[in-house]
This record gives structure tokens, sequence and C-alpha cells, in this order.
């Protein structure tokens, strides 16, 4: 496999100048996000340099029990974070968020790296570490669109959630419609981006495959099999995760504990 | 078993005030009760206690002789009709709104036949056809009776009705309390400050004289 081009230190400098453009423009309209935007960019330099450092050795040791546990502790993170950026109560979610993390992604990472390439080495870094850490960050972007939607939904609507259960609704057929709506909000961006992958981007795995020396074709199939198990899993851990919680979020009558949202947004 | 609801010494406080104190309340089996009062003065709360929706601190819920507790909460439910008095539900058609609460799996045997709907709705003053309509096409009165109109054909014992003659004139008023205060096994509990709702009533409760206010 022929290896990709390198880019220098002196080259990478070059291609930060690219960003004088947006500073100009951001400067002449006054639109003052010139600090935000440098910050951004410090950020993303400083933490890709970690990860790449940290990849680094998670590839050079290609060990099953390091592997494993970089996949805990991004599974850990990921959780915490969705709790955080979903506005939502740690003491609720977080266990129910890493417990639906874990079955989803160990599922779909068995299926895909087990079943489907048939690795002889399941925790091979070079397919274990990539593919599951994309995986788990569309379950964070899913997860929070589903889980604020849920939660804020029910309560805002709560005449609505009573009307239901005040008219012979079980709990669950009380919750039928938020969890419908939460499932259309978080999963209509990904069936969008399904349908137009190709034609408006290349996804940035494929792209990634071909430049490291992939023939398209085999990244087609990655790719394929990359959206295919993305939705699976983002979907898994959506659904194992509200109904996990919501087995600790209601009190006895049925009513969304108070404590379930984060203050500032209980109506 | 006579008594279709009973509260004994209810204290409940909210939103940093005392709504009730040692609150009292009987309500017979059949019997048709109005709930008046200014607002504020906790009609609504009142509603959401019975149905198990707002907690209180000090005192006794029967209904239908069980205490309102979380053991038997859907079993009370399961035995009450119950509309808001402002329903926004994410639906297209009036059809969708009025055949809701008969998907719920209890409800299903209770689904109406067409000669039940015809009735209830020239009871009710509304056209059949309205059910074919799209939402925003039917006023909130019109709205408001469609969900009468369905939970009185769920045919529970405690019809719960939140101001339901705020949206109605003064002819609808009439067509409605005859309709529902006409329902003879049934316990009706309304809240309302209108004297034309008011005078069908067995009994109007003053929520002003009886409340912690008073």
């Amino acid at each position: 496999m022929e290896q990709t081009l390198d880019i220098s230190y002196l080259n990478l400098f070059l291609g930060y100048l690219l960003l004088a453009v947006p500073v100009i423009i951001f400067y002449h309209f006054k639109t003052g996000l010139i600090r935000d935007s440098l910050i951004a960019v410090g950020r993303m330099t400083l933490q890709l340099f970690v990860v790449g450092l940290y990849l680094e050795l998670l590839f050079e040791y290609n060990n099953a029990w390091i592997n494993a546990l970089w996949w805990i502790i991004m599974v850990l993170i990921a959780a915490f974070t969705i709790v955080r950026r979903a506005y939502l109560s740690l003491r609720f979610f977080l266990i129910p968020l890493i417990i639906s993390l874990i079955i989803s992604l160990a599922l779909i990472d068995a299926y895909f790296l087990g079943i489907i390439i048939r690795l002889d080495e399941f925790f091979d870094a070079r397919y274990f570490i990539p593919i599951s850490g994309i995986l788990l960050g569309n379950c964070l972007k899913t997860n929070i669109l589903g889980l604020n939607t849920f939660y804020q939904k029910l309560n805002q609507e709560k005449i609505r959630y009573r009307y239901y259960l005040a008219n012979g609704a079980s709990r669950s057929e009380a919750l039928r419609p938020f969890m419908r709506e939460a499932l259309k909000t978080a999963f209509n961006p990904l069936i969008a981006s399904i349908t137009v992958i190709g034609l408006i981007s290349l996804p940035g795995m494929m792209t990634g495959q071909i430049l490291g020396g992939s023939s398209p074709e085999v990244a087609i199939k990655y790719q394929i099999m990359l959206m295919l198990t993305i939705f699976v899993a983002t979907l898994l851990s959506v659904v194992i995760t509200i109904t996990l919680a919501n087995r600790f979020v209601f009190d006895g009558f049925g009513n969304m504990k108070k404590q379930v949202l984060k203050k500032n947004l209980m109506g | 078993m006579y008594t279709m609801i009973e509260i004994k010494d209810l204290t409940l406080e909210f939103d940093g005030h005392k709504l009730y104190d040692r609150f009292g309340m009987s309500i017979r089996k059949g019997e048709k009760v109005t709930l008046a009062g200014e607002s504020g003065t906790g009609k609504t709360t009142f509603i959401h206690l019975l149905l198990g929706f707002v907690p209180f601190e000090k005192g006794e819920i029967q209904i239908m002789g069980q205490p309102l507790h979380a053991d038997n909460i859907e079993q009370i439910r399961s035995s009450t009709a119950y509309v808001p008095q402002e329903l926004h539900l994410p639906m297209t058609t009036a059809g969708e709104l009025f055949y809701m609460p008969f998907s719920f799996r209890q409800n299903r045997a209770r689904h109406p036949g067409k000669k039940a709907i015809q009735k209830i709705f020239d009871a009710l003053g509304l056209s059949t056809a309205l059910l074919g309509k799209n939402l925003d096409e039917v006023s909130g009165g019109q709205k408001q009776r469609i969900a009468i109109a369905s939970a009185l054909l769920l045919e529970k014992p405690l019809l719960i009705l939140d101001e339901p003659t705020s949206s109605l004139d003064s002819r609808s008023i009439e067509r409605l309390a005859n309709l529902v205060f006409n329902q003879e096994k049934r316990t009706v509990l309304s809240t309302s400050h209108n004297p034309l709702w008011a005078k069908h009533a067995d009994r109007t409760y003053n929520l002003d004289d009886h409340g912690a206010n008073a």
C-alpha cells in the first residue's frame, strides 16, 4: 500500500496562514468572531496533537487490554458529555447512558469487526479504534438531540402527557408520542445525510482511506458498512438510554421528578 | 359505594403559599359538582391533585373508596375521563383528536360506533364532518367540544372537565350543560365561573370560601 505523503511542520504552518482570510473578513464586518475563531483553532490543534500522541501509543503497543481500556474511557467521556450537553441530571442519566453505550457499541463493534470484516484480532487498534470512535461520536450527537427532545418536551408539554394518562393510557402509551418525536428529531439529520452521501461531500472516513492508499471500491464498502452501523448503534443507544432512564426519572404517579432537568430549564 | 371522592384534612403548599389548609370535601357517586373561584384559587391544581399529578403534604384523598396512592393510581385513572382547558396535540385532523383516547389499550373495546358519535355531535351542535377537517380549520370551542364528546363516549364513571365553558358562547354552554349534567350514572367534576354552567350543577363549590385564603 502506498504511504500517504507527510506534511512537514513548516508546510503545516503555511496552512495556518489561511486563517488570515477569516480574520480579515471578520475584522471588516466587525463580527466579534476573531477571538472565538482563534481559540477554536488553538483548541483543535492542541486536542488533535494530544489525540495523535495517544493514538501513536495505542498503535505502537496494539494491546487488546489497552485498546479495551481506551474504549471504556471514551464511553465514559461520551456519557458524561451527553448528559451535560442535553441539560440533564448526572444522577439520573449517567449510569443508563454508560450501560446503553456499552451495550450498543459492543454489539455493533462485534457485528462489524467480528462478522463482517472477520478480524483475527478483534481488538486490533487499526480497526477497533477508528471504527469505535466514529460510532461513539455519532452516538454522542444523536443522544444529545434525542434525550434533549424527549425530556424537554415532556416537561414543556405536561398538559398533553397528563391528558393521555388521565384518559386511561398506561405510562408507556403516554410516553410513546414523546419517544416518536425524539426519534424523529434525532434521526432526521442522519437519514438526510445518508440520503445525500457522496453527492454533496465525500465522507471523512472514505476520504481518509483513499488518501491512505485504499482503492475507492474498498473505501466505498467500508463507508456503506459504517453508515449502516452508525444508524443501528445510534438508534439502539437512544432507545436503550431512554428506556433505562425512565425507570428512575418518574415518581410513583408517573410525574417526571423535578431534579431530572437542569434547574435553569425547568418550566 | 356511595362516595366518589372524599377529601379529608388536605394541606397543600404551591409556589410558596398555602393553597389548601386542612381542606375537606365529599362528592357522591353520580353527583355533578362545579368548582368556582377567582383565578389563583387553585381550581386546576385541585383537579391535578385528584389525578395524582400534584403531590400533597398532609391529608387524605380517596377516589371510589381507594386511597390516592402510587400503587393504585393506574386503576384510578382507568376510571376517569379528563379534558383540560387547553389542549395542544401534535395532530393533523380533528378526527385524530377525537379517536386518540380510544387508541389506548384499555379503551379499545369502547371504540364508539357511527350512531353514538352522530348522537353526541348532534347534542353538542357539532357536525361530524368536522372530524375530517384539519385542526387549524377548527375553532378553539369546537376543539374543546370534540375532546369532551370523546371523553363522554369513553363512558368512565368519573368525568373531569377543566373550564369547559372558556371558549363557548351561551347557546353552546347550555347545550353542553344539558348533555353533561344529564349523564345519570356518571359523576362530573368541572371548574367554571360561568353562572350559566353552574346553575345546571347539583352543587357549586366555591374555592374562595374554602381554601387557605378563606
